[in-house]
């Protein structure tokens, strides 16, 4: 073994750097908290989903006259299918609140201040992307909700001002959802999201591997600042078992209850009620309480206020303090958003 | 790592995720919840019934003007073969004499009708029908009423149709397993087909169609007439007011004969069960793969003859729990 391992070292000069990667040093009281765990679990995630994607992409046939029969296919008739679906499905779920977790973690720790702007600005595209994975991924099987939550989801962008119409053509590759509108959310969904996350992971990786992880902000950790385990096996198994127990928990969910698909969609029929994966929900919530004429407001201020509050915060917060207890003002402002999303969530299922 | 947490994380996440993908327990309305069992039987009276749910569903006429059905209480089980389906509506008179013949001491009358019930499902994933229902299927707009005709309009649109008849089919406890497709000519009123086989019944009238041809060889009285048990008409055995089935009925074999059913009229109501493997293997049949769920409509004729029934107004759906 070594001895091939010696023979591509002496090629490639990997070996190097790949030891320097493992043996990489990690603080103790980052290995012995659980939520340290988030963002490798989340990028485990991924990687089921990168996985799982390519399987459905070999069955998948993009085009509205296919896409709901290619779906039905791997559901209910192409063996193991279901599981595949089903993981993708529940996985896309699961991304989305381990991203949510991990952000909460980084943000309740004040790791995106200084040096580390970088690794938190790219965490906030990373949430972005994670979240248009979810909604291109959403139309792809053609299926009534799908449809109809992309009618009104790119109805929501054609309301931006000024701009709205020409961003919902862009998006529906036309003034209408057809062909052109599913080539566009697959080849975004297959090409575009998969380039730009593995860029953006690379970079926050890295920079996460350059500034080290942020200090500690407990007593007891800090007293465990300054003694390390090196990242394999010690962190990596902490993934690997974690990881093991989401995929369970994964093919748990896909055996209970099948990955949805509802009836194929009608572009005609009129009593289809639109609603959104479960995790827009909030967003489509809130959208009901805005008056309609503030409704192109909403939709441009809303989106753009929580994603320039995020881009600005390692900029406007740059204390030393570190510790959520002591820092009222980002605290109280988390948990509000917390609490409203969660109510809105709640209110709209 | 803190070993406390990690159950409080994977918790939390089956319970968020369980959020996202739980369907309730009940059938939401439209819905046949079709409840797995041991042995799915064709028994009315079985114990499982008590845990599928009901499912009420309405049926009107298309001539809007006539007056609304019956509600259909709808039940279902299946097990790793069969589907059963349970079907209960009130009907004030049971019919199941269609064209008998009535003998007055000298001379036959030919009349009467019979109660069916009907489902029809799609063949394939077919966008209109899940969204709009039979309505799709059903061409009722010409201000002509004879020109109205169900089927579809396109050779890659089939439906598989069980339409159980009280007197034609209900007697040898059989459903007519029938199917729909573009009419065969423009000028045809239906796109109505019955699936491949044999048997089924025969009218029963001599060739001048005033008197029936055959009776029952055992009981004169029989409401039914078995292919094989008749016996040419002979007038001396039976008494004024007899009354003779209209056809002689042999039972459907092949594609044609394979939903059984079990029908029984009692105080006002007829309660149907009838069953179907989910997967026939003939090409004129649906194959049910649960838990894939299949829209549908149904429809109920009440002592009537070809297109007088009312039906489901909107898509219906058999779901699998
Ligand atoms: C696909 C999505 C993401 C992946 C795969 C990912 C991956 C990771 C990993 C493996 C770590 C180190 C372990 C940890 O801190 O849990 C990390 C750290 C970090 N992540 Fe992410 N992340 C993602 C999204 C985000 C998001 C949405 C944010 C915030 C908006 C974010 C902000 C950060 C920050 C600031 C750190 C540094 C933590 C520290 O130094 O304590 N990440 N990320």
């Amino acid at each position: 073994m070594s001895k091939i391992g010696d023979w591509i070292d002496k090629r490639t000069g990997l070996g190097g750097p790949i030891r320097g990667f493992l043996n990489y040093p990690v603080p103790k009281y980052v290995h012995q908290n659980v939520l340290y765990i988030l963002g490798g679990l989340t990028l485990i995630m991924f990687m089921l989903q990168a996985v799982t994607g390519i399987m459905l992409a070999f069955y998948f046939d993009p085009s509205p006259e296919g896409a709901y029969n290619s779906v039905d296919f791997i559901t209910y008739q192409l063996p193991l299918g279901w599981l595949i679906r089903g993981i993708h499905h529940y996985g896309s779920g699961a991304m989305v609140i381990l991203v949510a977790l991990h952000m909460l973690r980084t943000y309740f720790f004040s790791a995106y201040k200084k040096p580390r702007e970088i690794n938190w600005l790219t965490g906030v595209l990373l949430l972005f992307v994670t979240l248009a994975f979810g909604f291109t991924g959403y139309l792809l099987p053609w299926d009534q909700k799908g449809y109809w939550a992309t009618r009104v989801g790119t109805q929501i962008a054609g309301s931006v001002p000024l701009i709205g119409d020409t961003l919902m053509q862009l998006m529906r590759g036309g003034p209408n959802l057809g062909q052109a509108t599913l080539t566009r959310f697959y080849a975004t969904h297959i090409l575009l999201l998969p380039a730009m996350i593995a860029l953006l992971i690379a970079v926050h990786i890295f920079q996460l591997r350059y500034h080290g992880m942020s200090p500690a902000i407990t007593e007891k950790s800090k007293a465990q600042s300054k003694s390390f385990v090196p990242f394999f096996p010690y962190w990596v198994l902490n993934d690997a078992i974690a990881g093991l127990g989401l995929l369970a928990l994964l093919v748990f969910l896909s055996a209970t209850q099948r990955a949805p698909l509802e009836f194929p969609a009608d572009p005609t029929s009129g009593n289809f009620v639109p609603r959104p994966e479960w995790y827009f929900l909030f967003y489509y919530q809130a959208l009901k309480y805005v008056p309609g004429a503030l409704e192109p407001v909403a939709t441009v201020l809303i989106p753009l206020f929580i994603f320039g509050s995020m881009i600005l915060l390692p900029f406007i917060d740059k204390g030393e303090e570190r510790r959520p207890w002591k820092k009222p003002v980002t605290t109280i402002a988390a948990i509000f958003y917390i609490v409203v999303i969660i109510g809105f969530t709640v209110l709209a299922l | 790592m803190n070993a406390k947490f990690l159950p409080i994380l994977i918790a939390s996440a089956i319970a968020l995720s369980a959020c996202a993908g739980a369907g309730p327990a009940t059938s939401p309305p439209n819905t046949l919840t079709a409840v797995k069992v041991d042995a799915a039987a064709m028994d009315a009276a079985a114990s499982f019934w008590a845990n599928a749910p009901k499912t009420e569903i309405a049926t009107k006429a298309a001539d809007k003007s006539a007056k609304d059905g019956p509600k259909i209480t709808l039940q279902a089980v299946y097990d790793s073969k069969n589907v059963v389906v349970r079907a209960e509506w009130a009907d004030s008179t049971e019919n199941t004499t269609r064209n008998a013949w009535t003998y007055n001491g000298t001379a036959f009358t030919r009349a009467g009708a019979q109660d069916r019930f009907a489902m029809n499902f799609p063949m394939g994933n077919y966008a209109s029908f899940s969204s709009k229902g039979c309505a799709v299927a059903c061409h009722s707009t010409d201000p002509d009423e004879a020109k109205w005709w169900m089927g579809s309009e396109s050779p890659d649109e089939r439906y598989d149709v069980w339409h159980w008849k009280s007197s034609e089919t209900g007697l040898v406890n059989q459903v007519d397993d029938q199917w729909w497709g573009p009419k065969d000519t423009i000028t045809s009123t239906t796109g109505r087909k019955n699936d491949a086989g044999t048997g089924g019944p025969v009218t029963n009238a001599s060739a001048d169609g005033k008197s029936p041809k055959f009776m029952n060889g055992k009981a004169p009285d029989a409401k039914l007439i078995l292919s094989g048990e008749e016996i040419p008409l002979d007038v001396t055995k039976l008494k004024a007011g007899a009354v003779i089935p209209g056809y002689v009925l042999a039972p459907f074999k092949g594609s044609r004969g394979d939903v059984a059913s079990k029908a029984t009229f009692a105080n006002g109501k007829w309660v149907l069960v009838f069953t179907r493997p989910l997967s026939t293997g003939n090409a004129d049949d649906l194959v049910f793969t649960p838990p894939k769920a299949v829209p549908f409509g149904l429809a109920v004729f009440d002592n009537a003859g070809d297109n007088d029934h009312t039906v489901s107004q909107e898509v219906l759906t058999l779901a699998w729990k």
